[in-house]
C-alpha cells in the first residue's frame, strides 16, 4: 500500500526521491503532473504527498490547494528548485494552501527522510 | 550854354556812369554836380535815414523798402578839402543775408550740440576747453565750477582726480593724470570712466584736422548694469562657456570654464589652456562647420574630467562653444550598465539554477543512494563520493545563484544587526583557521535596519570567506559595526543616504588587497581572482545583490599588500525589531471580482492562488481569445481586469479596450516583465505591474487600485501606462 506520492514532472527527481524514500522503508507511487497525481491521490490514497510547484498545465499551488480541499487529513509537502520566483514566497503560498512542510531543491537523502518521517509523525 | 569840357572831367564823369553802386559828387551847397543813374534812382530812398546835410563824413546803414522787398544799404558820404561831397550808396543785402545765415547756422549748431544727448566738448590745438553742452556738465558734476572756457584740460582732470571722481584714479591719482593726458593726446580713442558715484561713462576723443580735440561722453550705466547682469549669470551657468571670433580668437569666457580648465581659477592659465584645447580639438571642426554631434573628450581639462563639447555658429562668423561636465553622467551611464547587465545576469540565473536543482536531486540525489550500499569496490565508492562532493559544491553554486537572480527583498524585517553579527560568531570560527586572527569590532548602539537576515548573514558571510582566501599566510580579519555615515560617492546620493544615519558593516582583512583595474568587476557574477576550483566567482555578486535590495551601499578601500575593507552602509529604521508579519493582513478581498489574463501558467496560477486565497473571486484566462470568451460567459460585472501585456493574439491592451467597452467602470492593471512596454499603451490608461512581483505585491497593487488609494511603491517601481 503506496503512503507517499510524489508529484514531479521530471522523472529523474521523481526517481531519485522514490529510491530515497524507498529505502527508508516507504512506499512510494510517482505522478508525473497534476491530472496523473490527482487520480492516484483519489485512487492510493496516500498519507503524504510531496508535490513539486513548478510544472506544465497545472502548478503544484494548485494541486496543493485542490488535495487539502478535498482531504485536509492528508500531509503535503511543497518542494522547488526556484525559478523566477522567489523559493521563499511559493513556498510561503504552498503552506498558506496547507501544506505542512516545504522543501527546498536540491533534495538530501538524509534531510528528505528526516523531514517526511516528522511529517508523518506529527 | 556850352562850354568845354575838360576831357579828365569826361572820363570821372563816364566813370562815375557806369560804376555799378551810387555814386554822386556834390558841391558844398549839396548840389549834384555828377551823378550815377542808380544813385539818381536810390538816394531818394535813402534821404529819410541818410540824407546829406553838409554836417561831416558819415556811413549807415539802412533798410528800404523796393516793390514790397527790404534791401540794405550803406551810404558812405565823405567831404572833400575843396567843400564837395562824395556820396556812395551800395546795396549790402546780399552781404547782410550772408551774415545772418552765419549767425542762425552758429545758432543751429550751438542748438545742434546742446541738444546732444551725449556730452560734447571742444579742446583747441593746446588743449585749452573751447566749448562743452549742458549735458558735458551735467556728467562732469564734480567740477562744475571749473568748466569755464579757456580751462587747459589737464586742470581739469587733476582737479577731477583730487575730488575723487573716478574710481581708477582712487589709487594714484597722480598716474591716472599722467596716463589719461597720454590718451587725450593721442589722434583718438575710446575708454570708459567708472565714477565713484557708481556712473559709467564712455569717452570718445578724436582729433579734428586743426589739431583740435572733439570729445563726447556717454553715460552707460544702465547699459554696464545689463552687461554686468549678463556677466553673472553667464558665469553662473553651470556648463562652461567659451566665445571665439572668426579667427578662433577667444573673445569672452566664463566662470565655469575657467574652474574647467584651471584648478586655481586662474584666468591666464585657462586661457592659454582653452586656446591650446580649441587648436588642438576644435579648429579643424570650426572650419567645416561640421558640429552635429557634440563631442565627448576624456581628459582634455586640469581635473581631467569628461567634458562634452558643443560648438555652435554665431552671425559675426566666430563661434559658441560650451562645455558640460558629464563625468558624473557618464560615471552614471557605467553604473546603470553594469547594474543592467546584474539584473540580466540575475533572470539568467535564476531560470538556470531551476533547471539545475532538478538535475542535481537526481545526480546527488541518486549517488548519495547508492553509496549506502555496503557491497561497493571502493573504487566505485570514490567515484560515488567525488560525484557527491561535486554536486554539493553544484548545489550550493545554484543557491548562491539563485539568492544573485532573486529581484525582491524576501523577508525584510527591522533588526538588530549586531544580533545578526554575534548570532554568526561560532560559524565564522569555524571557517577560519587559526593561523588567522579573528576579531569583532562592534559598537553596540542599538540602531535598527530593515533586511533579510538571513541575507545580510549570507553577505557578511561571503566577506568573510574573501577576507579568508586573501590571507593565505594568517593575519588579522575584522569584522565591526558603528554608527557612521556613508562616504560621499555617486551610489550614496543615488539611493538618497547622503547625511543619513547609517550602520556601517565591515569586514577587514591585512591579506593581498585587491588591483586597482578589477574593483570595477568585483561584483560581477563568475568573476574571480581565485585559483580555478576554488572560488565560484559568486561570493561579491551575491553581497552585491543583498546590500543593492536592502536600499544600502558598499564601499571598497584597498591597498595592494595591505588589506581590503569592505563595508555596508545601511540605513538606520526606526522602529522596534518584528516577528513574522501576517501575510498580507492589509490586502485581503472582499469577494471582488478580479479576472487574470495570463499565457504563463505560473504567473497565471499565481496570481490566481494568492487572490482566492485572500478571499478575491478570481476568474482565469490563458490568453486574449479566452479572455473574449470569459466576457461573453460573465454574468456579473468584473472589478478589476489583471492582464498580461504580451501574449499570443490579442495583446492585453486589445483585451482592456475591449472589457473596458463593455464595463466601463472596470478598474484595469498591466503587468509584463517588459518595463518598457508601459511606454507603448494602446489601451486604457492603468497601472502597470512589472514582473517579476511577489504574492504580497500583486495583492497590495490589487487592493490599492480597487479602493481607489495610492499604489504602493514596488522595486522596481509601478509605472503609468498611456
Amino acid at each position: 500500500m503506496p503512503n507517499i506520492l510524489v508529484i514531479d514532472d521530471n522523472a529523474s527527481v521523481r526517481k531519485a526521491i522514490t529510491l530515497m524514500l524507498e529505502s527508508d522503508g516507504h512506499s512510494v507511487i510517482g505522478a508525473k503532473d497534476g491530472a496523473d497525481g490527482m487520480r492516484a491521490f483519489l485512487d492510493a490514497t496516500p498519507d503524504l504527498v510531496i508535490c513539486d510547484i513548478i510544472m506544465p498545465d497545472k502548478d503544484g499551488i494548485e494541486i496543493i490547494r485542490e488535495m487539502h480541499r478535498t482531504r485536509p487529513d492528508v500531509k503535503i509537502m511543497a518542494m522547488t528548485g526556484g525559478g523566477r520566483f522567489p523559493n521563499l514566497d511559493f513556498l510561503k503560498m504552498a503552506r498558506a494552501f496547507g501544506a505542512t512542510d516545504a522543501l527546498s531543491k536540491p533534495i538530501d537523502p538524509d534531510e528528505l527522510v528526516a523531514r517526511v518521517d516528522a511529517c508523518l509523525a506529527g | 550854354m556850352m562850354s568845354e569840357i575838360d576831357p579828365a572831367f569826361g572820363l570821372v564823369v563816364e566813370s562815375i556812369a557806369n560804376f555799378p553802386d551810387g555814386l554822386a559828387i556834390l558841391d558844398a551847397a549839396g548840389t549834384i554836380v555828377v551823378a550815377n543813374e542808380t544813385y539818381r534812382l536810390i538816394n531818394p530812398l535813402v534821404e529819410p535815414w541818410a540824407g546829406s546835410d553838409g554836417a561831416g563824413d558819415r556811413d549807415e546803414v539802412g533798410i528800404v523798402e523796393i516793390e514790397g522787398e527790404e534791401r540794405w544799404y550803406r551810404v558812405v558820404e565823405r567831404h572833400t578839402r575843396s567843400g564837395g561831397v562824395l556820396r556812395h550808396i551800395v546795396d549790402i543785402s546780399e552781404q547782410k543775408r550772408r551774415e545772418a545765415d552765419l549767425v542762425t547756422s552758429q545758432m543751429r549748431l550751438r542748438e545742434a550740440i546742446e541738444s546732444l544727448e551725449e556730452g560734447f566738448a571742444l579742446f583747441d590745438a593746446s588743449d585749452r576747453l573751447v566749448m562743452v553742452n549742458s549735458r558735458y556738465r551735467a556728467i562732469f558734476s564734480t567740477i562744475p565750477d571749473i568748466i569755464k572756457p579757456g580751462v587747459p584740460f589737464e586742470h581739469l582732470i587733476r582737479v577731477a582726480a583730487e575730488r575723487q571722481q573716478n574710481v581708477e584714479s582712487l589709487e594714484s591719482p597722480e598716474k591716472w593724470v599722467r596716463e589719461r593726458m597720454q590718451t587725450h593726446r593721442a589722434a583718438e580713442g575710446i575708454f570708459e570712466h567708472h565714477f565713484s558715484d557708481g556712473r559709467w561713462i564712455m569717452v570718445t576723443e578724436r582729433k579734428t584736422a586743426d589739431g583740435h580735440t572733439i570729445g563726447t561722453y556717454s553715460d552707460i550705466t544702465a547699459l554696464k548694469r545689463r552687461e554686468e547682469h549678463l556677466r553673472a549669470t553667464v558665469d553662473n551657468i553651470a556648463e562652461a562657456i567659451l566665445v571665439l571670433d572668426a579667427d578662433l580668437k577667444i573673445s569672452a569666457l566664463n566662470r565655469s570654464a575657467l574652474a574647467m580648465f584651471s584648478t586655481e581659477s586662474d584666468r591666464a592659465t585657462a586661457t592659454e589652456r582653452l586656446r591650446s584645447f580649441v587648436a588642438e580639438h576644435l579648429s579643424a571642426q570650426l572650419a567645416q562647420h561640421s558640429f552635429a554631434e557634440p563631442m565627448v573628450l576624456e581628459h582634455t581639462t586640469a581635473a581631467g574630467k569628461a567634458i562634452e563639447v558643443r560648438p555652435s555658429a554665431m552671425p559675426d562668423g566666430g563661434f559658441v562653444v560650451t562645455f558640460s561636465d558629464v563625468t558624473a553622467r557618464k560615471a552614471a551611464a557605467e553604473r546603470e550598465h553594469q547594474s543592467q547587465k546584474l539584473e540580466a545576469l540575475g533572470h539568467l540565473a535564476g531560470g538556470v539554477a531551476h533547471e539545475f536543482n532538478n538535475l542535481l536531486t537526481a545526480i546527488g540525489g541518486f549517488a548519495k543512494m547508492a553509496v549506502r550500499r555496503p557491497e561497493l569496490s571502493e573504487f566505485v565508492r570514490d567515484c560515488l563520493d567525488e560525484i557527491i562532493t561535486a554536486s554539493d559544491r553544484a548545489a550550493n553554486l545554484t543557491r548562491q545563484m539563485l539568492t544573485f537572480g532573486r529581484k525582491q527583498p524576501l523577508d525584510t524585517r527591522v533588526v538588530d544587526p549586531v544580533e545578526i553579527v554575534r548570532g554568526l560568531d561560532r560559524m565564522l570560527r569555524t571557517l577560519v583557521p587559526e593561523t588567522i586572527e579573528l576579531a569583532f569590532d562592534i559598537d553596540d548602539s542599538g540602531a535598527c535596519v530593515a533586511v533579510d537576515p538571513s541575507q545580510l548573514s549570507q553577505a557578511i558571510l561571503n566577506l568573510v570567506l574573501n577576507a579568508r582566501d586573501a590571507m593565505p599566510d594568517g593575519g588579522k580579519l575584522t569584522v565591526g559595526l558603528r554608527l557612521s555615515s556613508a562616504p560621499a560617492t555617486a551610489a550614496t546620493s543615488e539611493k538618497g543616504l547622503q547625511g543619513k544615519p547609517c550602520v556601517a558593516l565591515f569586514v577587514s582583512d591585512d591579506g593581498t588587497g585587491i588591483d586597482a583595474n578589477v574593483i570595477p568587476h568585483l561584483f560581477e557574477p563568475f568573476f574571480t581572482t581565485k585559483e580555478q576550483g576554488k572560488g565560484t566567482g559568486l561570493g561579491l555578486s551575491v553581497v552585491y545583490s543583498i546590500v543593492e535590495r536592502s536600499g544600502g551601499i558598499i564601499d571598497i578601500e584597498t591597498e595592494l599588500g595591505r588589506g581590503t575593507t569592505f563595508s555596508i552602509y545601511l540605513p538606520i529604521t526606526a522602529g522596534e525589531t518584528e516577528d513574522d508579519r501576517p501575510f498580507h493582513a492589509l490586502s485581503r478581498g472582499n469577494d471582488e471580482r478580479v479576472i487574470v489574463v495570463e499565457d504563463e501558467p505560473g504567473v497565471r496560477n499565481l496570481a490566481y492562488a494568492a487572490l482566492t486565497q485572500l478571499g478575491y473571486h478570481c476568474f482565469k484566462a490563458v490568453d486574449g481569445a479566452d479572455a473574449m470568451k470569459l466576457l461573453d460567459r460573465l454574468r456579473e460585472p468584473p472589478d478589476l481586469l489583471l492582464t498580461d501585456i504580451v501574449m499570443p493574439g490579442r495583446n492585453g491592451y486589445q483585451v482592456a479596450a475591449e472589457f473596458a467597452a463593455r464595463y466601463p467602470a472596470l478598474k484595469v492593471v498591466y503587468m509584463s516583465g517588459y518595463a518598457d512596454r508601459a511606454g507603448d499603451s494602446e489601451g486604457p490608461a492603468a497601472p502597470f505591474l512589472p514582473k517579476p512581483f511577489s504574492p504580497e505585491q500583486l495583492v497590495a497593487v490589487i487592493r490599492a487600485v480597487l479602493d481607489g488609494a495610492e499604489i504602493p511603491r514596488l522595486t522596481p517601481p509601478l509605472l503609468a501606462a498611456g
